[in-house]
């Protein structure tokens, strides 16, 4: 049983038929009420949803300060290298791309390290390309003893593994994993990743409880918003996190909302989520899922991402660089997105203070 | 001659009043409400004559919520 | 508290926000849950006296200054608790009353529209009125425009001390009715009165909760504490009496800005 089985069970679901029935009260009745199921949230997805914004703001921005208080944690990635064998639709670093690639050298990582603990982070959040003959787990384990030094939260945004991979990455100083489904539409996810082991699905999809049954702190999850119908999207998006929620209650899973970025393939997204629906999104989820982490990353612009702060939001990054090596040395190579918000860190904490939010660099420090 | 009482028929004797029968019956002194034949007796009242077949109610306070 | 906060009923101005009833409560107990509680009204029942065992009147054992309120229990409709009502009161009660009429004998649910007319011939009579009802909207406008004092809805069923059973009809009820709410029946442990406080309910009628407890007068003192935590709760803050959240600033007004 994993959440393939509960997928599933909205095989042949009416969506359009819901979109259609799906009136101003139904919202009204799902605002007035707790303990909200699946269903409920669907209906916050819906157009008539659209309509009540301000309202699920307020309802969401008091719930996320009774879960989370007055704190926003700010977190920043590393890229360790940009090797792929995959050949995703929509990424700058696929297989295809002549692009320099780069692995950084365990001397290269403490120097990037040094940089951006320098900065104030203790949140780093570590990804790779998938390749398991440049980056493998050995590499993995050897810059996670490296970073461990640095930084008292260490995340994953790499490739999926097996249980007891994970186990080993965990052993090496991993806290949590980042992993993205790109796409829970199983068609639309074969389109988008023509080859490379990508291919597998259902490895991929159940990735995120392979990482919690090794032990990891927390996953994050998401879907790449663009990549096909939102509203869809981000409602199984927010199901599989409420599964993973209620079959690991020691793990903290949160839950990322990225739009697709212009980056160096050309591609176009097939559909496109403007700022209203973004935001209902954020609502939908902080409204369905009370204590999951919602985390909003630099593809954004500083003045969305300063609105979005009081809605519901709880980790940004910041100071992001998106090419391998690129915090030492500024002039490296290809950034797999280009960040729309190139605000210092300094920038940043004091927008987040000027909203009335108190930015933290950790939240979390692992003992033994 | 007899009246009911509290729904029992109750043997009362000839030129009995209401206060002597309560007092007959334990309740000398206590704080109760009375019903003769559907009125309200005050307790300045209690000394009228007890009439033949009259329907007495005697009610009190206890706990309730 | 430095702010004057009294709860006004039927001309009385009270201090305690927590009514107590002495059902299934030993007089001799009576005391010591009242001090223990503070409150300053009780409810009695009015019962045929039984003349093999006869027992003491609760009203001795319940100091002066409490207000004694009889309910109508026993009533079966309008005319039963005019009428129970009028003897209570010849019976040197003063003059107010909690209405109670149950027809039905398994769940002791009061029958709302025979509360509705016994309020109105009473009101008239000049009784101080406290409807007991099951918590419904329309119910509660009716008793208001009849003049009642206060409504009092239940939590849950008389004596079954499941608590707040029927907290989003007593929202409603604290948000639209501009009489006291006084949650009345169901209230089965502090936490639960402090919930109904802090929901913006005027006060609570424990009975059961109280009289059952291993300690009634513990257990009184502990529902002192616990309304005046939710009265204080409910004060303190906005509370959380409505539907939607509302910023003091539009949270989402930047959608419709030039976006930048």
């Amino acid at each position: 049983m994993s959440f393939w089985q509960e997928l599933q069970g909205y095989e042949g679901f009416d969506f359009d038929g819901f979109w259609r029935r799906t009136g101003p009260e139904d919202v009204r009745r799902v605002l007035a009420g707790e303990n909200r199921q699946p269903l409920d949230f669907l209906t916050l997805l819906t157009p008539a949803a659209a309509g009540y914004l301000e309202e699920m703001a307020g309802l969401a921005q008091d719930i996320t300060r009774r879960n989370f208080g007055n704190v926003i944690l700010l977190y920043t990635p590393l890229y360790l290298a940009n090797h792929c064998v995959n050949h995703c639709r929509y990424c700058s670093f696929n297989a295809r791309q002549q692009i320099e690639r780069r692995r950084l050298s365990m001397a290269e990582i403490r120097e990037e390290a040094g940089a951006i603990a320098g900065l104030g982070f203790q949140d780093l959040l570590v990804l790779t390309g998938e390749s398991r003959s440049v980056t493998p787990l050995s590499y993995l384990e050897e810059a996670l003893d490296v970073l461990q030094g640095y930084f008292s939260a260490i995340g994953l945004e790499i490739y999926p593994l097996a249980t007891e991979e994970y186990r080993r990455l965990l052993k090496a100083g991993a806290d949590y994993l980042t992993i993205y489904q790109e796409v829970y539409n199983r068609k639309v996810y074969a389109y988008m990743h023509p080859r490379g082991p990508k291919r597998n699905y259902l490895f991929r999809l159940e990735a995120p409880e392979r990482a919690a049954a090794a032990g990891m702190r927390g996953v994050t999850i998401g879907a790449l918003l663009g990549l096909d119908d939102w509203r869809r999207e981000a409602f199984f998006t927010g199901l599989h996190v409420a599964y993973l929620q209620r079959k690991f209650p020691q793990v903290e899973v949160g839950v990322s909302v990225p739009r697709v970025c212009p980056n160096a393939g050309g591609f176009i997204p097939p559909v496109s989520v403007n700022d209203p629906e973004l935001t209902q999104i954020i609502l939908a989820f902080r409204l369905f899922l009370p204590r999951a982490g919602i985390s909003v990353s630099t593809r954004e612009r500083p003045w969305l991402r300063n609105h979005l702060l009081r809605l519901g939001v709880t980790r940004i990054s910041a100071a992001s660089v998106t090419a391998v090596g690129g915090h030492a040395r500024p002039e490296n190579g290809t950034e797999q997105f280009k960040p729309a918000d190139g605000r210092t860190v300094e920038e940043i904490k004091a927008a987040i203070t000027a909203c009335g939010y108190q930015p933290v660099y950790k939240d979390w420090h692992r003992l033994w | 001659m007899e009246v009911y009482l509290n729904g029992q028929r109750e043997k009362v004797n000839p030129g009995e009043t209401v206060r002597e029968l309560l007092s007959r019956k334990g309740l000398g002194n206590a704080k109760v409400v009375l019903v003769y034949n559907s009125r309200v007796l005050l307790e300045e009242e209690w000394g009228e004559l007890l009439e033949d077949e009259a329907v007495i109610e005697v009610l009190s306070f206890v706990g309730g919520g | 508290m430095t702010r004057e906060d009294r709860l006004e009923i039927g001309g009385k101005s009270l201090n305690s926000r927590l009514f107590v009833g002495t059902g299934k409560l030993p007089n001799q107990l009576l005391p010591g849950v009242i001090a223990a509680a503070g409150t300053e009204v009780v409810t009695v029942a009015l019962r045929r006296v039984d003349f093999r065992s006869p027992q003491e009147n609760p009203l001795s054992y319940i100091p002066e200054n409490v207000i004694v309120m009889p309910n109508t229990s026993g009533a079966r409709d309008a005319g039963e608790a005019v009428k129970i009502a009028r003897l209570a009161q010849a019976a040197g009660c003063g003059n107010w009353v909690k209405i109670e009429v149950i027809t039905d004998q398994k769940y002791l649910l009061p029958d709302n529209e025979e509360t509705v007319k016994a309020t109105e011939i009473l009101v008239q009579e000049g009784f101080v009125v406290l409807p007991y009802i099951m918590p419904d909207l329309i119910i509660a406008r009716q008793l208001e425009e009849a003049g009642a004092a206060a409504v009092m809805p239940l939590g849950a069923p008389i004596g079954s001390n499941r608590g707040l059973r029927s907290r989003e009809f007593l929202r409603i009820l604290v948000e639209e009715i501009n009489l006291p709410v006084i949650i009345d029946a169901g209230i089965g442990k502090p936490s639960e009165a402090a919930a109904a406080m802090e929901m913006g309910a005027d006060a609570v009628l424990v009975n059961t909760a109280i009289a059952t407890a291993g300690d009634p007068a513990l257990m009184a003192g502990a529902f002192a504490a616990a309304v005046k935590a939710g009265r204080e709760g409910y004060l303190a803050g906005p509370g959380p009496s409505s539907l939607y959240a509302a910023a003091s600033s539009p949270l989402t007004g930047f959608l419709r800005e030039v976006s930048k």
